[in-house]
This record gives structure tokens, C-alpha cells and sequence, in this order.
């Protein structure tokens, strides 16, 4: 049997066909125009699914690339900031050097002027912001990190507040990576291991075994309060003795040899701890006595009982400041007595078992001092502000030296730890960009049109649309009514 | 004389046959059109003698040529085809919503994740705010325009159901006339015509639902509906659309006075009730499941931070309860919570926290009893709008609040004697809710008196460390308990016995009350149709909860976020937010694709059985102009014929005359 074939059915095929060519060249005219094999899921379901995988993971290396470039920018700016840091501590190390071997006074102002320029670049690094984000605030990076001012306290250290976190703010740079960017500048600035306490001077005070908290350097004023006498002499506290005695010493501690020469008490002589003798009349009322070690009372001889020779113990009370004389703490003469500065709170623990006279100590509390406050107490010491002695002068600049030496040290462990967040940042970058460039070609392999290949079916589909349209035309002129005209 | 009528009767059956073949001719492109062949029979013959000779020739039959089978089996395809493209029609505009590249939910989702991942790192923490905001809010704009395009299909897709239902009771209306008609034409006459318009008729209704027939003898027709049989009389059935409760369309049969429900299985209008019933509603659920999942982890995330404007005098919630008076299990809540605690922090003028945990059960506890819990911290005032029946939450004058539970500054020192201050510091790193209770040993001065310890313990009484705060310990400065957490003790007394303790809060809110609550939420809305950024932040993006602290560059709530991304918290634990889109695409990827290849076999089917039709029934126009000259031929014979009859009449004639 024949398959009969009707008007109908010979345009219904040509009309099949030559959609059905039409729909692939227009698929093959998408495909090549936009480069992209697929445009919707239902082309390709599984290979869509890796598009979208494979585009999701494309935006998210490039969002962590750009978090990188952030993150590494700010590490680059941080890492030149910590070098000048380090550059700025050498050169002050170098200055302390040459300060304590210098020759005079003159040439150790010129380098505390020096010191008081580094202090100034310093406070400036510290400060260092990018776009009003400071690099040393840790997370409060929109703070300022220091408010730096004069000591709040005569003798005291540089006043330096830290105004940012404790925390260093962390950034995501991908691939379960994240990095410290914004540091903590306490950390990067600050003191480092609490040392021994330091006190100079010749008071006989000496550091208690309780852990201190005042940081940098204090003066420790050592007041005297009122000297009494034991009974049976006849002497008595002179009109200047509260001001201006320096003695010092629960009773006992100190004594006064009085040898009554007159017999009736009107005039003899009279000494001070084994110092020498010194001559007295009923007129004086306030004898100025002086010493073996140069300790000072003021007596009153007035009243020397008539042939009293012998020694008289003296008691003389006294109190401690740490913060300029804003509050004073009676001397108990025990072996860890709390000397507390009522500005900051911060205390130290003083033995003033054997503190013998009144007289301004300096305090030093080694390790705690902030690199400002090192460098500010390195300028005071090369000034002398505090007018040690030669030697002690030369001391306390050499320990300004070990301190700064810390600092250094710690400052380039700063620059190690960032330069080597750099350098973890440079290989993830690397990893990024080939994973990005992995993405990219996975993508452009499944997603991409091959143009030749496309280009080949294209031509294919339209040379079958221009057989469909001639063998249409050509049936369609075959009928027998051609050959009944 | 039976020559001039056998001529005559060929002149007649010639001219009938002509007739007819012209009409094919004139029909050969109507579609549905049968072509009609003339049978042709010779007449009875007169007997003479014992001999027949014929009187010549009459027509038959005109013959209706078709194939009752291919033309059952055409009828399923039509069905079948029309269904599968009316599916494949609205399963592509569904894959279009989801459609990835520029502008999809994929590619909003990845950008607003990418875009807090360039936040932790960024020198321009304000201006990549807004970024993130501004990626939020376009991934809101996402989420309802499709949950609009899906509600807007849903719709049309309704009203497609009501015009085809019209359509199709017209249509068989139509059909019940034309099945009258032929009864009627059938006694008299073969009613070719009428019979091809109910053929094409039965075809078009078959594009609207599965149809099926079996024809009998005199031109009778069964007709069968989703395997229903109908018999197709004068009175037409017709079919009613009902909507239940659920919001489900069904048909109902309405004959006479019966009704009854139908389930067709092809034909557009079942795929129409597909797509209303189960497809778009399964899409809608799975977008609303990935918003609501969006929402909700983010949003959990994001009430227990803070932004750069730090801890809160006053949060209102923005998501509300039905009712503020019933457990919270059956009181509305947007979205279901667990047991647990939830940890609150008051900080003073000073920048001091206290924390405090309230227990939430929400089999029992009602909005109002976690108001009261909540006024029962010091320094928080906490109330249900009776309005909205919303939380709302005031600190008092002085003080501030947030969620973030991190480490109190200041514990509660109401078993310390001594004239030190403990204080806390850091940020808790363990994994679950914990505390830590410091138990001092001897007495004295702190960093004076040998001797001084203090011993933690975590929550369960393990010993944590030891403390040694006595001398060697510098008052004031901090020693690192465990998991980042330190403790500094100021100067001052310590007394032996003194104890203190602080929670340790890993997980600030258990329960996810806040999210529900939308208490400090990033997010306001419950589902893919009210998604929307929360206009707090939209009007100050400094409230975008980047931390914990509230400082500028704390990003400890953006890790979570990012962590947040990759976590497999939807679909039971199953996917992550992305792997959700990817899974939502590629589903209706495949559903389209399978669709289409079915669309193109059965188109392929359908256009074979049209050409077994047509190779059966259609107008072969050479054929028929061969039958044209046969029928002119024989006109020509019979006439000729006529012709000699008439000779021989006149020879006749010519005798009598």
C-alpha cells in the first residue's frame, strides 16, 4: 500500500520542517551573538547547576580578592608605619648612646631636642589613618588612638591615654582566612614586662614586696610631719621643726647627745646622731642641728633641764606622696606600705622601715612605660630634669636605652607578624587569582559557545531550511494539472 | 430502448461524481475536511429471455474515507500534546522568574554576601555599609518580584481555567447540537459535513481536556471524559469550577441536575489545575522556605550584634503575635523557637555590663510573661504593644541594652567582701553557654599579700585554673581565665570566701525569640512576599549589627554572617541558602526540559497521526483531477450514447413517418 500524500500533508511537513530549522538556526544565532551555550536551566539542568555553582564561587573569590586588596593595603601602610616606628626608635637608641657617654650638659640637650622630634614623628605614626580609619585604634578604628599631654603629675610620666580597643580588627580574605589588619596600638605601643622598682635617692626607702602599678617614672615625696623628743631633757621641737627638719625615724631611730657644760642648763652642747657637737644657749629657740649623714632638726634649747647630759630619742613622723603632694600617706615605718597616686589610682609599695630623712626619690617602674612616655622620660633625663647626680643621670639614661631597646625589639616583632600576614596574603592571592582563573575556564568550558562548532550547525540548519523551502517549491510545481494545460 | 437510460444514468452518476470531486478539490486545504468517494453500482438489469442486459449505472455511496482508529489515536495525542505544552508553557515562565545571571536571587545572593566579605576588610567601613544594605535591599526586590510573578501566574492561570471551562462547555454545548443535527440529517441522507464539523469539534475540546470515543453504526458516537462515559445526546454536559477551602480548584460534571467531580488526565485545562494546584504553590512554598530561611538565620544572627551605633535605650519588635496572652507555641509567632535562655546586657553611663538570662519555655510562657521577665532586669523596662502586640523594650535613663552577651564587665558582687574590684574582660570563644565562678583563698591586699587565689570554676563545677592575685600579680592588670576571657582585679582587699561569677554566653538567644519578635532584626517581614529591609537600617545604616561592641571595625557578627553563607541550615539541615536557589533552578530547569522533550514527541506523534489522516482522508489533488478526467470521459460516452439512443430514435421515427 502506498502512502497517499495530500495538499495538506505536503505543506504541513514544509511548515514542520522549516520551523523546526528555523528554531535551531535561531538557537545557533543566540548562541553564537551572546556566547553563551545556555540561557535557561532547562537547556542543560546539570550543566546550568554548575554554572550557577561554579558563578556563585567566581563571586565570591572575587569579593575575597577585593577583601585582600583591602586588607592587604592596609597591612602595607601599617608595615611602613611600624619601620618608621622601628627607624625612629634606633635613632633614639643611638641618641641614648651617644647621651651617655656625652661630655656636658649642652651636647645632651641637643639630643634631648632631637628625642623630642622623634617624640613628635612617633605621636604622628601612631596616628597614622587611612581615610579617617586609624591603623592603631584596633576595632575603634574611628578613634584617634592616643591623646598624648603633659605629665599629670610634677615628675610623673608623659600622660598618654589610649583611646582604641584592646581587640585588632580581624578581616575575611577567603578561604577560611582571616587576618589581624587594624592592631591594638596598646599592644603595638605599649609598656611590656613589669621590672623591679626603682628608687633613687638616699632616704633609706626601699621598695615593698607588694607588685606595684604605677607605671613609667614618679617622684616620691618624702614629707616631714613632727619630731618629738623623749621626756626628761628639757628640749624642745624648734619654731622651724615642722617645716624644715629632715629627719626622719620612729623613736629611737634618732638621738640627741646633750652635754649641759653650764651645769644650770643655760649653755652646753649638743649633737645629732653621733654628728658633730654643736654649742647651744637657753637663748636659741630653734637651733638648726645637723647630722653624721646630714639629716637637719631645729631645737628648741630654751628650757635644758640644769645638768642634764645624756641622749634624748627623738620620734619624727613623716608622709609619702606620689602624685606632687595631692594626697600624702602617713609613714608607718612597715615593711610594704601603699603609696597611692589619687589621679590615676595606681600605687606602689614602699618598705619605710629604715627611711631615715625627708627628701624628694625618684621612682622608676621599668617595662611599663609606653614608647612615649620611654622616649618624653629619655629627653627629662637627658635634660635632668630631675637633677640626679652624674652617675645616676648616666643610669637612668642607660636604662631609657634598655627600654627602648624592648621596644625596638617588640616593634619588629610587630613588622615580622604583619609582614608575614603580607606574605600569607600574597600566596592567597595567588591561590585566589588561579582558582578565579580555574572558575573562569570551568565556566567558559561548560558555559562559553564553540563558535566553530556553532557556527558548522548553523549552516547545517540553513541549508536544510533552503532544501525544506526548494523541495517545498518543487513538489508544489509537480502536479498533473501542468501536463493537462 | 434501456441505452438511452443507462446513457442518461451515466450522464447523471458522471455529472454526480464530478460534482463531488470538485467539492473535494475546493476542500483540499480545509483542515479537518474529509475526502468524499463516489461508489458507484450498476442498476438492476431487464432480463430477456435468459439473458440480463443492464440498465446502466447509479451511485451507491459517497464514502466519507477516514480511519476510525487514527482518528481515536489522533484525538489522544491533540490531548496529550496540549497538555504537556500547557505545562511546558507555564513551567518556562516560572524558570524565567528563577532565570540565573545578571539580576537573579543567585547572583543577589552572592553579591550580598560578597559584599560583606569586602566589609571586614574595608577603609570605607561606612560607605560599604550602605553597600550591603543596598544589596539587601535588591535581594528583597528579588524575593517579592518573584513572589509577585508567581502570585500574578497563579492568577492568570485561574482566570485561564474560567475561560477554558467557558470555552469548553460552549464547545460541548456546540457538540450536543451537532450530534442532534445528524440524528436528524442521518435518516434521511449521510451527513458528511456535520459529521467532519463534530470531528474537528471532538478534536478542539480534546486540546482542552482527554477525550476519547467509540463510534457505532448510523453515524452514533460514545463519547468518553476522564474515562467517564458520556453519552452525548441532545442535552450537553457542562462542567462547573469549584475552589475548596485550600484554596484547590476542582471540575464538577453538571448534567441535568447531577454534579459530580472530575479528574481529567490531559488536555490543558488538567494542566491548567496543575500548575494552579500543586506547581506555582510548590514553587511559592519553596521561595517563601528560602526567604523564611534567609530571614530567620540572618535575622538570629543579627539581633544578638550590635552596629557602630552600639548598644540600644529602645527596640520595638517588628514582627508581632496574634495573641500577647498565650504560650507562645500557639500565639502566632512568625517563626517557631526552642526552649532556652536568652541573655540580656544593661550598661551603664560608665560603659559597665551586667548580664542577666531569662529562661523562655514556649509551651508555657506567653509575649506578656517574657515583657515581665524582661522588667525584672534592672534598669529594663519591657512591654507589649496592645496595638500591634509587639515587644518593645526601654532601657532606663542612663543605661543602655543589647543581646550580644558578651563577657559583664562588672559581675555581680554581692558574695565579694572585699574592697577590690574584679572585672572581666575579652570576648568568650567557647562553643556553648557556660560561666565561670572565682572563689578567693586567703585574705589581704591584692598584688600585696602572699597567698591570694582565686579559683575558677566553670558551671559545672570543674576547676577552670588557678589565680595567683596575691604578690607578683599587678592590680588592675588582666590574667586570661579560658577561651579568651579575662578577669583583672583592682586594687584594694580580697577576703577569703569571696566569690563571684559571670555567665559566659556563647549563644545569646537559644530560643531565636528575638528573630521571631524581629527585636533588632536586619530584616522586617516573614516571607518571600514581605521580605524587606528593615527601615531602621534603611534609614541608618549604622544599626547594621556588624558586631559586638559596637565599634567600627569589630566584625565579629559579619563572620558569622560569611559563615552563615556556607551553612546547611534549609531543607531540614539538608542545603545551604545557595545550594537552595541552585536546587529550586535546576528543579525547574529539568522539569521544563523533560516537558519539552515529552512536548516534542508527543507534537511528533500528533503530526504523525495528522498525516495518517491526511494520507487516509486528505485531498490528493492529482488523484483527484485523474478521477476528474475519468468522470469527464465517461460524461463524454454517456453522452455519446445518448447520442446513438437518439440516432435510433430517429430512425424510428423516420419509419413511422
Amino acid at each position: 500500500m502506498f502512502y497517499r500524500s495530500s495538499a495538506l500533508s505536503i505543506s504541513s511537513r514544509a511548515i514542520q520542517f522549516s520551523a523546526q530549522h528555523n528554531s535551531a538556526i535561531l538557537k545557533f544565532q543566540e548562541q553564537i551573538s551572546s556566547g553563551q551555550k545556555f540561557q535557561r536551566p532547562s537547556e542543560d539542568p546539570v550543566a546550568f547547576r554548575q554554572i550557577t555553582n561554579l558563578s556563585s564561587r567566581l563571586t565570591e573569590l572575587q569579593a575575597n580578592s577585593t577583601s585582600l586588596n583591602s586588607a592587604r593595603s592596609v597591612l602595607n601602610s601599617s608595615v611602613v608605619q611600624l619601620q618608621e616606628f622601628g627607624n625612629i626608635t634606633t635613632r633614639a637608641i643611638s641618641l641614648a648612646q651617644q647621651g651617655v657617654q656625652a661630655l656636658g650638659d649642652d651636647e645632651r640637650q641637643t639630643y634631648a631636642l632631637e628625642i623630642d622630634g622623634l617624640l613628635s614623628q612617633l605621636t604622628s605614626v601612631a596616628a597614622t589613618d587611612i581615610a579617617g580609619v586609624y591603623l592603631y585604634s584596633g576595632t575603634r578604628s574611628n578613634q584617634k588612638p592616643f591623646e598624648i599631654d603633659n605629665p599629670a603629675v610634677a615628675g610623673g610620666p608623659l600622660s598618654v591615654t589610649y583611646l582604641g580597643s584592646e581587640a585588632n580588627s580581624r578581616a575575611f580574605v577567603g578561604e577560611a582566612v582571616s587576618v589581624d589588619t587594624l592592631y591594638s596600638g596598646a599592644d603595638v605601643f605599649g609598656g611590656g614586662e613589669r621590672e623591679e622598682t626603682l628608687i633613687i635617692g638616699n632616704s633609706k626607702v626601699k621598695i615593698g614586696t607588694g607588685t606595684d602599678t604605677l607605671i613609667g617614672r614618679a617622684e616620691l615625696r618624702i614629707i616631714h610631719d613632727l619630731t618629738t623628743f623623749a621626756p626628761g631633757s628639757g628640749i624642745q621641737p624648734g619654731t622651724r621643726s615642722a617645716l624644715e627638719d629632715t629627719v626622719i625615724g620612729p623613736l629611737g631611730r634618732n638621738s640627741v647627745t646633750i652635754v649641759d657644760s653650764s651645769g644650770d642648763g643655760s649653755s652646753g652642747t649638743i649633737s645629732l646622731n653621733g654628728g658633730e657637737p654643736q654649742n647651744f644657749t637657753n637663748s636659741d629657740t630653734n637651733l638648726k642641728v645637723i647630722g653624721s649623714t646630714g639629716e637637719v632638726i631645729y631645737v628648741d634649747t630654751s628650757a635644758i633641764n640644769a645638768g642634764f647630759n645624756g641622749t634624748v630619742d627623738i620620734e619624727a613622723t613623716g608622709s609619702l606622696s606620689v602624685d606632687g603632694g595631692k594626697s600624702t600617706t602617713p609613714i608607718d615605718f612597715s615593711e610594704n606600705q601603699i603609696v597611692a597616686d589619687s589621679t590615676s589610682g595606681r600605687f606602689v609599695t614602699l618598705d619605710t622601715r629604715d627611711i631615715e630623712k625627708a627628701e624628694s626619690n625618684s621612682l622608676e617602674f621599668p617595662g611599663t612605660a609606653n614608647v612615649f612616655q620611654v622616649l618624653h622620660g629619655l629627653a627629662e633625663d637627658l635634660r635632668n630634669k630631675r637633677g640626679l647626680n652624674a652617675a645616676d643621670t648616666s643610669a637612668a639614661i642607660g636604662r631609657r636605652l634598655g627600654e627602648l631597646e624592648q621596644i625596638s625589639d617588640r616593634a619588629f616583632e610587630f613588622l615580622g607578624e604583619q609582614s608575614t600576614s603580607l606574605q600569607t596574603l600574597e600566596s592567597l592571592q595567588f591561590r585566589i587569582e588561579d582558582l578565579e582563573l580555574s572558575v573562569e575556564t570551568q565556566l567558559s568550558d561548560i558555559q562559553s559557545t564553540d563558535i566553530p562548532e556553532a557556527v558548522v550547525r548553523l549552516e547545517n540548519s540553513q541549508a536544510l531550511l533552503q532544501y525544506t523551502y526548494a523541495v517545498t517549491a518543487q513538489i508544489s510545481n509537480l502536479g498533473l494539472l501542468e501536463f493537462l494545460r | 430502448m434501456t441505452s438511452l437510460n443507462s446513457g442518461l444514468s451515466a450522464l447523471r452518476t458522471a455529472q454526480f461524481a464530478i460534482d463531488t470531486l470538485s467539492n473535494n478539490i475546493a476542500n483540499a486545504s480545509t483542515p479537518g475536511y474529509h475526502r468524499q468517494n463516489v461508489h458507484l453500482d450498476s442498476q438492476l438489469p431487464n432480463r430477456f429471455g435468459a439473458f440480463q442486459v443492464g440498465k446502466g449505472v447509479e451511485v451507491s455511496d459517497v464514502e466519507r474515507v477516514r480511519s476510525q482508529v487514527t482518528e481515536a489515536s489522533l484525538t489522544f495525542a491533540i490531548s496529550d500534546y496540549s497538555a504537556t505544552n500547557q505545562l511546558l508553557e507555564i513551567e518556562s515562565q516560572i524558570e524565567s522568574m528563577f532565570q540565573s545571571g545578571e539580576g537573579s536571587l543567585s547572583e543577589r545572593l552572592d553579591s550580598f554576601f560578597g559584599e560583606i566579605t569586602k566589609l571586614t576588610s574595608t577603609s570605607d567601613s561606612a560607605t560599604q555599609r550602605s553597600a550591603v544594605v543596598q544589596q539587601a535591599t535588591q535581594l528583597s526586590s528579588i524575593f517579592q518580584n518573584i513572589a509577585s510573578q508567581l502570585s500574578g501566574l497563579k492568577t492568570t492561570v485561574r482566570n485561564e481555567i474560567d475561560r477554558e471551562v467557558e470555552n469548553l462547555n460552549d464547545q460541548l454545548e456546540g457538540l450536543a447540537e451537532l450530534t442532534s443535527e445528524i440524528s436528524i440529517l442521518n435518516a434521511n441522507t449521510t451527513p458528511n459535513r456535520e459529521l467532519d464539523q463534530r470531528d474537528a469539534l471532538i478534536n478542539e475540546i480534546a486540546t482542552s481536556i482527554d477525550v476519547s470515543r467509540q463510534e457505532r453504526n448510523n453515524s452514533g458516537l460514545n463519547l468518553s471524559f476522564a474515562g467517564t462515559s458520556i453519552q452525548q445526546g441532545v442535552t450537553a454536559v457542562s462542567l462547573k469550577v469549584s475552589v475548596d477551602s485550600a484554596d484547590k480548584v476542582e471540575l464538577k460534571f453538571q448534567q441535568t441536575v447531577t454534579e459530580s467531580t472530575v479528574s481529567f488526565n490531559s488536555g490543558r485545562l488538567p494542566s491548567l489545575l496543575e500548575a494552579y494546584n500543586e506547581i506555582i504553590p510548590q514553587f511559592e512554598a519553596r521561595l517563601n522556605e528560602l526567604a523564611e530561611g534567609v530571614i530567620q538565620k540572618f535575622d538570629q544572627i543579627h539581633s544578638t550584634g550590635v552596629g557602630v551605633d552600639g548598644p540600644f535605650e529602645i527596640l520595638s519588635g517588628n514582627r508581632s503575635v496574634k495573641n500577647a496572652d498565650v504560650p507562645l507555641a500557639i500565639a502566632g509567632l512568625a517563626f517557631p523557637i526552642d526552649a532556652g535562655e536568652l541573655y540580656v546586657s544593661v550598661i551603664d553611663a560608665s560603659g559597665n555590663r551586667k548580664t542577666s538570662s531569662i529562661s523562655i519555655d514556649p509551651e508555657t510562657d506567653s509575649l506578656s510573661d517574657i515583657a515581665s521577665a524582661l522588667s525584672g532586669v534592672e534598669n529594663l523596662e519591657a512591654s507589649v504593644n496592645t496595638q500591634t502586640n509587639q515587644l518593645q523594650i526601654v532601657a532606663a535613663s542612663g543605661f543602655h541594652f543589647d543581646f550580644t552577651g558578651s563577657v559583664e564587665t562588672s559581675p555581680n558582687l554581692d558574695s565579694f567582701t572585699g574592697t577590690s574590684t574584679p572585672s572581666l574582660s575579652g570576648a568568650y570563644d567557647g562553643s556553648f553557654n557556660d560561666g565561670f565562678r572565682f572563689v578567693i583563698s586567703g585574705s589581704g591586699q591584692v598584688g600585696v599579700s602572699q597567698d591570694l587565689v582565686a579559683t575558677v570554676y566553670d558551671k559545672g563545677g570543674a576547676l577552670v585554673g588557678t589565680l595567683d592575685i596575691g604578690n607578683g600579680y599587678e592590680a588592675g592588670s588582666r590574667i586570661e581565665v579560658d577561651h579568651g576571657v579575662s578577669v583583672s582585679f583592682g586594687a584594694g582587699t580580697v577576703a577569703a570566701g569571696d566569690e563571684f561569677s559571670s555567665e559566659l554566653v556563647a549563644v545569646p538567644d537559644e530560643t531565636g525569640i528575638l528573630a521571631s519578635l524581629g527585636v533588632n532584626t536586619f530584616f522586617e517581614g516573614v516571607d518571600a512576599d514581605s521580605i524587606e529591609v528593615n527601615r531602621e537600617i534603611l534609614d541608618n545604616v549604622d544599626r547594621f549589627a556588624t558586631g559586638k561592641s559596637g565599634e567600627e571595625t569589630d566584625h565579629a557578627t559579619l563572620f558569622e554572617f560569611i559563615e552563615l553563607k556556607d551553612r546547611r541550615d534549609l531543607a531540614g539541615g539538608r542545603l545551604s541558602i545557595q545550594e537552595m536557589v541552585n536546587e529550586i533552578q535546576t528543579d525547574i530547569g529539568s522539569d521544563v526540559k523533560n516537558r519539552r522533550e515529552i512536548g516534542l514527541r508527543l507534537e511528533s506523534l500528533k503530526t504523525r497521526y495528522e498525516q495518517d489522516r491526511d494520507s487516509i482522508s486528505g485531498v490528493d489533488l492529482n488523484e483527484e483531477l485523474v478521477k476528474l478526467q475519468q468522470f469527464q470521459r465517461s460524461y463524454e460516452a454517456a453522452a455519446q450514447v445518448i447520442q446513438t439512443a437518439d440516432g435510433l430514435f430517429d430512425e424510428l421515427f423516420r419509419i413511422i413517418r
